[in-house]
């Protein structure tokens, strides 16, 4: 312990075996144990991209009556969702088969389109073994239970390519009555969302971040569920790769 | 661009002894130090399609994982600004009292440093991409932080035991 210290590298190599020899673990990786944390924090499953082109136009023009701007969309009258929705959403459980979420294709509709300035998102949904999955088509598709918490997806900015900023998520419909996104500059909006009915019992946002909030310093930063005594229900932040603890020289 | 479930994986494999070693030292104990390393990596999952590519992956996991430890340290229900640093765990000091002491005396953030070059064996322009500083930052609060902790190590050292011939 107090060998003589004559050079940096000396002390470089003291500090580096003597700090790890305070800190000593035993501590062995365990995989498949972050996976199981991860589905319990509501799992994003990997971009399915859907090229429905014409026909998903046309259910959607065929099927006016479900298009509500809010509120609680009735998912028994919904339409059913194009062939190949089902198909990525059979897929799920091969492209993650430890969650397996076990989603009921033939179930699987469109229960919603979200207008935002970049354009319109069709919303699907279909109930699964635990809870539902769902997805906006051309984006993600994933799968949340009713004990997953606030479940929500950010393109983050800037922006890359053509793909507008969107903030999406859903939450299982327990009294849910405001969620708020909040910006690095302080100030807060409330998202519009909706909620689909049993079998589904959940709440779906999608919002589009304005060019207000496209800047460093006034970008998202969290994001929370309020049920109506204001108790978080849901939350969750936004890393950003620019995200850091400031470390300066003066300490 | 996203990063996949694959190369996540490949880290955490990798670098798993880092970044508990590290960990340890933030936390103070490694119990806390592997749940955190655990719960980061399973956000990194769940969030791989946010991480454009920027730095590298190693980097962008670890400021998840540090942003656990922070909100773990300020208390469960607390989100931490990861620009607010909290006081960092030091080593024990029933291992070693003198380094311990040494530790004490550098600010969080330089303890920060080192316990990412040291501990998790981080290069450079890593340390610099997680703490959002420059390379030539790192090796001055590298430098610094060395020679904070050889003074204070020399401090503390006990004197030599004189020998029966240096008494005469």
């Amino acid at each position: 312990m107090t060998t003589p210290i004559n050079t940096d590298a000396q002390l470089d190599t003291q500090l580096r075996d003597r700090l790890r020899a305070a800190v000593y673990h035993d501590a062995m990786p365990r995989w498949g144990d972050v996976k199981r944390r991860a589905h319990a924090l509501g799992p994003r499953l990997p971009r399915q991209r859907l090229v429905l082109g014409l026909a998903i136009a046309a259910v959607i023009i065929a099927a006016p009556a479900f298009a509500f701007a809010t509120g609680v969309i009735d998912f028994s009258s919904a339409p059913s969702a194009p062939e190949p929705v089902k198909v990525i959403f059979g897929k799920l459980d091969a492209i993650d088969p430890l969650h397996g979420p076990g989603a009921i294709t033939g179930q699987t509709k469109i229960v919603h389109t979200f207008h935002t300035t970049s354009g319109s998102y069709d919303l699907a949904a279909a109930p699964s073994r635990d809870g539902w999955c769902w997805g906006i088509v051309h984006r993600d598709m994933t799968c949340n239970t009713p004990d997953s918490g606030l479940n929500y997806g950010y393109n983050q900015l800037p922006a890359v390519g053509n793909e507008p900023p969107l903030v999406d998520g859903s939450i299982a419909a327990a009294g849910v009555t405001r969620i708020t996104l909040k910006f690095e500059d302080g100030s807060t909006i409330n998202l519009p969302f909706v909620q689909v009915s049993a079998p589904i019992n959940a709440d779906f946002f999608l919002y589009e971040i304005g060019p207000d909030h496209w800047d460093e310093g006034s970008r998202p930063s969290t994001i929370a569920a309020y049920n109506a005594d204001g108790t978080v229900v849901g939350s969750g932040w936004f890393i950003r790769e620019s995200d850091a603890p400031v470390v300066g020289t003066q300490g | 661009m996203g990063a996949t479930t694959r190369q996540i994986e490949r880290v955490y494999r990798s670098r798993y002894s880092g970044f508990v070693g590290a960990m340890t030292a933030v936390v103070r104990n490694p119990e806390d130090a592997a749940d955190v390393v655990q719960d980061g990596f399973a956000q990194a999952l769940t969030r791989r399609r946010e991480f454009h590519g920027a730095g590298p992956l190693e980097a962008w996991i670890w400021k998840i994982a540090l942003r656990k430890a922070f909100d773990r340290l300020a208390g469960a229900r607390v989100q931490v600004p990861l620009r607010e640093l909290p006081e960092l765990g030091l080593p024990d000091p029933e291992t070693d009292p003198e380094l311990e002491a040494a530790l004490r005396q550098l600010p969080p953030r330089k303890r920060l440093v080192v316990y990412l070059h040291y501990l998790a064996d981080l290069p450079y322009p890593t340390v610099a991409e997680i703490c959002g500083i420059s390379e030539g930052t790192v090796a001055a609060t590298l430098s610094q932080a060395r020679v904070a902790l050889a003074e204070s190590l020399a401090e503390r050292r006990p004197e030599p035991a004189r020998t029966a011939r240096g008494t005469r």
